[in-house]
């Protein structure tokens, strides 16, 4: 009775050779082809990094300032504004991770109604039409009140109230009345 | 006047015979001495100051009239920037439309107006 072995049975010295060219040219097909989209994929991958720089920050209650000071010692981007159409001041909470530009220019542009456009390496920013700071006085309001003791409601004076969200206090007077004076109406206070 | 002072990096003094030291302190680098490096950086700074900074860079005279708009104070860094992103940028920024007008001395200038309403 005649077995078979597992693997293949031998062939002749004819097939091998068939077989050898063959994979030989699958091979080079195969180096041929990776060389091929090696050569359109890196220039794409380094043109992609200035086309779009990734961004990874993680910042709190910083001033809009400064997070466009940072955003332009991590890209090559630099920024143009006029200063007093800005609310520079604004402070921004952030905490992305490798996320490309344009979408942290997006978060602060909806937190600070902005338009960004570029120009070259350059980003303008403008403050968004109809939502200028200056034509929006119901955009900045007050918080005042009065402390009391929770015990006996006698007023307290000189007693500290802060808003830590936005980092801003005041002290109550002799009467115990405090006013904080042009709290941003796009921070809610929760 | 007798008085020692030592500079560390990024720091500098203005010094006058009559006067003696006026100022001392830090200073931007860039904003100083970036020119060389065809980099010019401005913060906060009237555009007042910063067009004739950029016309003698650019060779082109820069010309807004309106004196609110020269008044604004802009934040903005050119690096190897050409003449076209310059103007751009100042256009963007202003919303003024600007027209290329030959000057005196046969030289042309940039003229930035009003929009048209």
């Amino acid at each position: 009775m005649n077995t078979y072995p597992l693997y293949p049975p031998k062939v002749r010295d004819g097939d091998n050779i068939v077989w050898k060219a063959i994979v030989t040219i699958f091979f080079i097909k195969t180096t041929i082809l990776v060389l091929i989209v090696g050569s359109f994929v890196t220039p794409n991958a380094r043109a992609q990094t200035t086309v779009e720089p990734h961004v990874s920050l993680k910042v709190e209650n910083m001033p809009l300032k400064e997070v466009l000071k940072i955003l332009e010692l991590k890209t090559h981007i630099t920024f143009s504004y006029l200063n007093e159409e800005l609310p520079l001041d604004e402070r921004i909470t952030l905490d992305v991770n490798d996320e490309p530009l344009r979408q942290v220019l997006e978060t602060l542009s909806n937190r600070c109604a902005l338009t960004f456009t570029r120009i070259d390496n350059i980003m303008t920013i403008k403050q968004r039409k109809g939502e200028d700071k200056t034509k929006r006085p119901q955009g900045v309001g007050i918080l005042r009140g009065t402390v009391r003791d929770s015990v006996t409601s006698e007023v307290l004076p000189y007693a500290n109230v802060f808003i830590r969200e936005i980092n801003r206090g005041a002290s109550t007077d002799n009467r115990g009345f405090f006013l904080i004076p042009s709290i941003s109406a796009r921070r809610g206070i929760p | 006047v007798d008085k020692t002072v030592v500079l560390e990096p990024e720091e500098q003094v203005v010094f006058n015979n009559e006067s003696g030291i006026s100022s001392f302190g830090r200073f931007d680098s860039l904003e100083a001495v970036g020119w060389k490096d065809n980099i010019y950086k401005f913060e906060n700074e009237p555009l007042r100051k910063v067009l004739p900074q950029l016309e003698r860079a650019y060779g082109t005279k820069l010309v807004i009239t309106d004196p609110s708009v020269l008044g604004q104070k802009i934040t903005t860094t050119f690096r190897n920037n050409s003449e076209q992103t310059v103007i751009g940028v100042i256009k963007n920024l202003t919303g003024l439309e600007y027209s290329v007008v030959t000057g005196k001395n046969n030289k042309q200038e940039v003229r930035f107006v009003q929009r048209a309403r």
